[in-house]
């Protein structure tokens, strides 16, 4: 399962993916990017089925430009989270999209927020989370480490932490890719390479 | 006995014409005019401002509008017929990059909005919508392009054009000034120039302008302003010149 995690910090959420894609033992490719820009100021990190990851993402991405088209301004945080929230609840008692999700963003009402999503349609508006089993090695690690209105430079430090905790105890070897949205919108946010 | 909206409003008369089409661009004709211009390396629509009333927040009333991050369409005619067909074309939009993973070409998206008017003057119940058309944008080529429909269904590519209020005036302008490969400011000079003809001054004059690759952006009033001082000076300028070789036309005694 594939690993993402996002982490909120003073002025922007930093987030990291793995860049596996692959099917049971074989890996297909390895430089894969599953952060998805939604709009300027979102990022939708989605984990689970190969072919529902795409199309739900994308899906989801034309109605966010629908709505900035339509209105002249982007959706709220708040707003967009709720609204994928309902497309997965909608789906999860007919076919549902097999897909776990982050959306990452930033906006003048909340600043720095994310949310956390999975394909039965829960919700939480969290500090820091992850998807897959990178959670079951992280999330104590981020429980000790994460502090209120952390810099970015403390937060792309608590990813590299992250990223030699998977190193050493995760089965799966892989590459990351890391992205940090905020009020200036998204930068791809470059990695030490693999050690 | 049943009421059901299955008549059609539309109908041939016997000598050929459908009159509800062309009440519809009678419609249009009392519209607001807009003009289009196409230049080497940026378009310009240019809309005549009704007005506002007094306690009315200009803001909302917005003739030109954004289709898609590269397309731009302005109207002439009934505002409320322009919501439902600038919402259709919005969807269809997304849906094409949904499913084809590509931006629309402005003829795409001009076939299809003319497509929709066309359906209006053929089926049951429904009246043609009242408005023409400018639509504007880039190609994925880069190539820009600018589109006309009106409420027959009928699309067609342009260098410049006209429409609503007084358009056969301002068409005939645009035909006699219009130069190919226009700069920036050319195209913003004949637009805001060719609109001039018909409106009452540069306060009523709004003004969108693409360029390859950036999103559409509407000039200040002080710009417009800038340019409505030039093209002041410019008559000024054309009409001391037809004078003074009208003068020398005259016969002078030896």
């Amino acid at each position: 399962m594939e690993t993402i995690l996002a982490i909120k910090l003073k002025d922007v959420v930093i987030t990291l993916s793995d860049t596996n894609a692959g099917r049971s033992i074989v890996k297909m490719k390895d430089d894969e990017d599953k952060i998805l820009v939604l709009d300027q100021h979102k990022l939708l990190l989605t984990s689970g089925e190969a072919g529902d990851r795409i199309q739900f993402c994308e899906y989801i991405s034309k109605n966010v430009s629908l709505y900035e088209l339509r209105n002249g301004y982007e959706l709220t945080m708040n707003a967009a989270a709720n609204y994928i929230r309902n497309e997965l609840a909608t789906a999860v008692r007919q076919s549902p999209y097999q897909v776990n999700l982050i959306l990452a963003g930033h906006d003048s009402h909340d600043g720095p927020s994310l949310y956390f999503m999975d394909y039965l349609g829960s919700m939480q508006k969290m500090s820091f989370t992850c998807h897959g089993y990178a959670g079951y090695f992280l999330l104590s690690l981020l429980d000790k480490h994460w502090r209120e209105g952390m810099s970015i430079d403390e937060g792309v430090q608590l990813l590299h932490m992250c990223i030699q905790e998977l190193k050493t105890r995760f089965i799966v070897n892989t590459n990351y890719i890391a992205k940090a949205v905020g009020v200036d919108g998204v930068r791809v946010v470059p990695l030490l390479p693999a050690a | 006995m049943s009421s059901r909206y299955d008549r059609a409003i539309t109908v041939f008369s016997p000598d050929g014409h459908l009159f509800q089409v062309e009440y519809a661009l009678e419609a249009v004709r009392k519209g607001a005019t807009a003009v289009g211009v196409r230049g080497k390396d940026s378009i310009v629509l240019a809309v005549e401002k009704k007005a506002a009333a007094k306690l009315q927040d200009a803001r909302t009333v917005r003739k030109i509008v954004k289709i898609d991050h590269h397309i731009t369409l302005a109207f002439a005619g009934l505002t409320a017929d322009a919501r439902v067909l600038v919402n259709k074309a919005r969807i269809e939009c997304q849906s094409y990059r949904l499913t084809v993973e590509d931006a629309v070409s402005v003829e795409y998206i001009s076939r299809f909005i003319a497509g929709i008017q066309q359906k209006y003057t053929q089926s049951g119940g429904v009246r043609p919508f009242g408005i023409s058309t400018l639509i504007v944008g880039f190609d994925n080529d880069g190539t820009p392009r600018l589109y006309q429909t009106d409420p027959s269904g009928i699309y067609s590519e342009w260098k410049a054009n006209a429409i609503g209020r007084s358009s056969k005036t301002v068409h005939e302008f645009l035909e006699k000034k219009y130069t190919a490969d226009g700069t920036e400011d050319d195209t913003l000079r004949l637009s805001i120039r060719a609109l001039l003809e018909v409106v009452e001054s540069g306060k009523n004059i709004e003004v969108a302008v693409m360029k390859r690759g950036e999103p559409m952006r509407l000039l200040e009033e002080s710009q417009i302003e800038e340019f409505v001082q030039q093209i002041e000076k410019e008559k000024k300028e054309e009409e001391e010149r037809a004078k003074t070789q009208r003068d020398s036309d005259l016969p002078t005694r030896s």
